[in-house]
């Protein structure tokens, strides 16, 4: 019999169907998976499996394991995957006071990222509007700035944004997955994976590779998030949402819930007004967070409000852009709207806006939608 | 009894040509029938039945001989029922039932049309191309049906008798009744007629800027895309357009309703067509019914929107195959058409005028109400449309729906009219600019023309560099830019492209990367 590794021991263990608390013990019994893993493959089952269905019970043969654990071995080895065992040290601390913590973490990048220091969680729609992702961008960057890691689940919309702010303020960013580490899902956030573990961060999950991203398995993971932050924001949430199963997971974890506004009219936001009106703590900026975790002093807070840098940019415009630059204070508008605002014919108006964007002070929204852009 | 033999002219139709073709009749003793020879298809062949009981109904008769009917060249397929005609004449002819009148030379007189049984000549589908190729082969007279008449009325030099009745056609060759031939009319008589019908953009309320962008892509031959949710306007701003684009020329105008005339999509009695045709074949079309084809290469969509509009609602929702069938005619203006037994090559230059949801939902963006889409959902849509088609999209625009309250309240817009009197201006700068070459219009300029007629003033060239960097514009849409600048250019009659005329141009231009960016 060939001995294996005991990170393709622990994917192993982690894809027999046991539950989280059910591997933990056999791991507090035999804490060296790859002995676990001849024994059970040998015949000695031990009594968790008892209830298992035929297909597991299967696989948990040492013939049909054995074709799988030379593709974990392969996988494990090509895409740098790593695991820890709730037994380990290296095994985040943010996470052993859980009911139901993963009993293995498999992980890519530096796992240091995942404990040290303050995290927070933030959370929020796959499809989120373009004021929702904006504040949340700019929330993660400010945080980050101040040293704090963002956790969250590198899907669309608000995840994916969050992860990014977290990037431009410098602090490494945590991504929790709900399928294995070699799987690319979402397929279009490839590229910021990559960035997130060039960056110092980690990727990491508690499916082994080559778990597939199931819709179940989200739900599940997101008590994870919630477990690995501070405390958590919620961006953007409709009621029947994942984002809303993540924020009760931190209420049973006993953690804060800071819930941003977002537009009272929109239906997008609709879980955040639910979850404001329950006592979730208000919030709109990072000053204010920090404020209410006590991780500033107030001196400081004050000192950051009063910036105003849209005068400065107003200084260098001329008459045309300064009157649709008025135009857009506090809400963004429409074509029609500006010209009639403006009072300019379309031509002139949309030299005017070209001016505007190439200037970086405003930016285009879907629906021919100007807006001014958050001042750096 | 000996047989007897007698030749009528008449003409084919090959894609948009026709060919001269000699009916002859031999008449013979023996079991009376009649047969008709040289690849006829079988609206040609139950032409017999149809002379047979038009001939009787106009007061002659047919004796019970054996008619032997050839239509040279026999190597040739012959369709269409515009054969009764000739055929019908032969057979009188030939069974020395026509004393003709010695004016008369069957052999140079043209005669098409279809008949009914009770005598009565029909028009005919193509009647256009084949008065064209008879004047090009010399010949002079022409008898057809009366509704086909109006049609050809502007080709100069022909003498065209317009018939409605067989009786009259025999009347005319005997010389007992000749037919009067009508007065050759011209082109611009046609286009000082008042126009009729088609959508005035004084009736579009609100809607600046996708108005703006009609006025710029008319002026340059622009293909347009626009993107909006569902009852927006964009199928109404669409219509808007030909009656601010120039009238057709005399030249285009032959182009156009040769085309539409074999189509057999003119309406009996009409003239010359002055209005650039707008063609809006619904999402199902096929690809054949887009870009031509059939048994008989018959033209599609595209060449009857020959130097017009061809509109494209709903654009995803249109197969695959049938938008990158678009891509050959939007490149070459031409599109050629193979079948086992027909070839043909049909003119197709035409502007695109597109319009799209900017999501399966269609409210991506709306402020009218929510979206309910996912990411992914969304991406799949626009990817329906693939870049190669959009790169030939010069203009973009996002139509907005205008609430209810603001379209009555709303000032009237200007009219079409004023509209195009700008842009017959613009035209005109490019028609002076590009003369003596293929161009005819900003749109068809390629990189090399880019280089040769878009000078840009530094300050320009310096901002549009800075945009494509800020705004992430591609290499292409870069080269769209300028040639958009040009026509903005164009219409404010400078002849170097300044700051503003890129700055306008790049609003055009911003959907890339909002919606297909990444």
């Amino acid at each position: 019999m060939s001995t294996y590794s005991r990170n393709a021991c622990l994917a192993w263990l982690a894809s027999a169907g046991l539950t989280p608390s059910e591997t933990e013990a056999l791991l507090r019994e035999n804490p060296d998976p790859v002995s676990l893993y001849r024994e059970w493959t040998g015949g000695k089952r031990p009594e968790a499996a008892q209830g298992l269905s035929g297909k597991l019970q299967e696989m948990l043969t040492h013939n049909s394991a054995a074709k799988w654990m030379d593709a974990w071995e392969n996988v494990m080895r090509k895409c740098e995957i790593q695991a820890v065992t709730f037994q380990d040290a290296a095994y985040p601390d943010r996470l052993r006071p859980l009911g139901d913590a993963p009993a293995v973490l498999f992980y890519q990048g530096n796992l240091s990222a995942v404990s040290d220091g303050l995290a927070v969680s933030m959370v929020g729609s796959r499809s989120a509007s373009s004021r929702g992702l904006e504040a949340t961008t700019k929330i993660a960057k400010k945080l980050s700035q101040e040293g704090i890691r963002i956790i969250s689940g590198l899907a669309y919309g608000i995840d994916a944004a969050a992860h990014q702010g977290c990037l431009k303020g410098g602090s490494p960013t945590v991504a929790v997955l709900g399928c294995g580490l070699d799987q690319d899902y979402p397929a279009e956030n490839a590229g910021l994976k990559r960035e997130i573990l060039a960056r110092g961060g980690a990727v990491i999950s508690e499916y082994a590779p080559g778990d597939k991203p199931l819709g179940w398995h989200f739900p599940f993971r997101n008590r994870i998030i919630s477990g690995l932050g501070d405390c958590i924001i919620l961006m953007e949430a409709r009621i029947r949402s994942g984002s809303m199963t993540t924020v009760q997971h931190a209420l049973e974890q006993g953690k804060d819930v800071f819930v941003y506004p977002g537009d009272p009219e929109s239906i997008k936001c609709e879980g955040n007004r639910q979850l404001l009106r329950e006592g979730a703590i208000y919030f709109t900026t990072a000053e204010d967070l920090m404020e209410d975790m006590r991780w500033l002093d107030k001196k400081n807070v004050v000192g950051q409000n009063s910036v105003d840098s849209g005068e400065e940019a107003e200084a260098s415009m001329t008459p045309d852009e300064k009157r649709v630059w008025k135009a857009l204070e506090g809400e963004d508008r429409g074509f029609d709207e500006l010209c009639g605002i403006t009072g300019f014919p379309a031509a002139q108006l949309n030299v005017t806006l070209s001016m505007l964007q190439i200037r970086n002070l405003v930016r285009a929204l879907p629906g021919k939608r100007y807006q001014r852009n958050q001042l750096e | 009894m000996n047989g007897q033999m007698a030749q009528t002219l008449s003409f084919g139709l090959s894609g948009v040509s026709g060919f001269p073709v000699q009916v002859e009749v031999f008449s013979a003793g023996g079991m009376p029938g009649m047969e008709i020879i040289g690849l006829p298809d079988a609206s040609v062949r139950e032409s017999k039945e149809r002379v047979n009981a038009a001939i009787i109904n106009s007061g002659r008769e047919i004796p019970p001989r054996r008619m032997t009917i050839n239509l040279a060249p026999a190597d040739t397929r012959k369709e269409g029922p515009s054969f009764d005609l000739p055929i019908a004449v032969g057979i009188l002819a030939a069974c020395g039932q026509l004393n003709l009148s010695p004016s008369v030379d069957l052999t140079r007189t043209v005669l098409f049309g279809e008949l009914g049984l009770d005598g009565r000549i029909q028009p005919v589908n193509g009647a256009l191309s084949m008065v064209i190729s008879a004047s090009e082969q010399g010949l002079r007279d022409v008898i057809l049906p009366a509704d086909n008449a109006m049609e050809v009325a502007c080709i100069q030099g022909m003498r065209i008798y317009p018939a409605k009745h067989l009786s009259e056609v025999i009347g005319h060759l005997e010389g007992a009744h000749p037919l009067s031939y009508q007065a050759q009319q011209d082109y611009s008589v046609l286009l000082s007629r008042p126009e009729e019908g088609g959508m005035d953009l004084k009736d579009v309320r609100g809607q600046a800027g996708a108005r703006r962008a009609l006025e710029v892509a008319a002026a340059g031959g622009h293909n347009m895309l626009m993107i909006g949710a569902p009852g927006s306007g964009k199928t109404m701003l669409a219509r808007c357009l030909p009656g601010i684009l120039p009238p057709l020329t005399f030249s285009e105008s032959l182009e156009t309703t040769r085309i539409h005339s074999i189509a057999g999509r003119l309406a009996p009695g009409a003239g010359l067509m002055v209005q650039r045709p707008f063609c809006a074949p619904h999402h199902s079309a096929s690809v054949a019914s887009l870009v031509g084809g059939g048994a008989s290469a018959k033209p599609g969509e595209v060449s009857l929107a020959h130097n017009g509009v061809l509109f494209l609602d709903e654009m995803p929702e249109f197969s695959r195959a049938a938008l990158e069938a678009l891509r050959q005619p939007l490149e070459d203006g031409v599109v050629s058409i193979s079948r086992v037994r027909h070839q043909a090559k049909y003119q197709s230059f035409f502007m695109l005028v597109a319009g799209m949801n900017p999501c399966p939902c269609g409210y991506y963006g709306s402020r009218q109400r929510e979206c309910r889409c996912s990411p992914v959902q969304i991406r799949h849509y626009l990817d329906q449309v693939s870049g190669p088609l959009l790169d030939r999209i010069d203009i973009q625009v996002e139509v907005d729906s205008v609430p209810v309250s603001e379209i009555r309240n709303a000032p009237a817009s200007e009219s079409s009219a004023a509209v195009r009197g700008r842009v017959n201006k613009a035209r005109e700068i490019q028609q002076k600019r590009y003369r003596g070459t293929r161009i005819h219009c900003n749109a068809q300029l390629d990189n090399k023309g880019i280089q040769a007629y878009c000078r840009m003033a530094p300050e320009a060239e310096s901002m549009l560099h800075l945009a494509v960097d800020r705004m992430r514009l591609s290499m292409r849409a870069y080269h769209r830019v300028i040639k958009v600048a040009r026509t903005i250019a164009d219409l404010n009659g400078a002849e170097t492209i300044g700051l503003a005329d890129v700055a306008e141009a790049i609003q055009y231009r911003e959907l890339d990367a909002k919606y297909w960016g990444k």
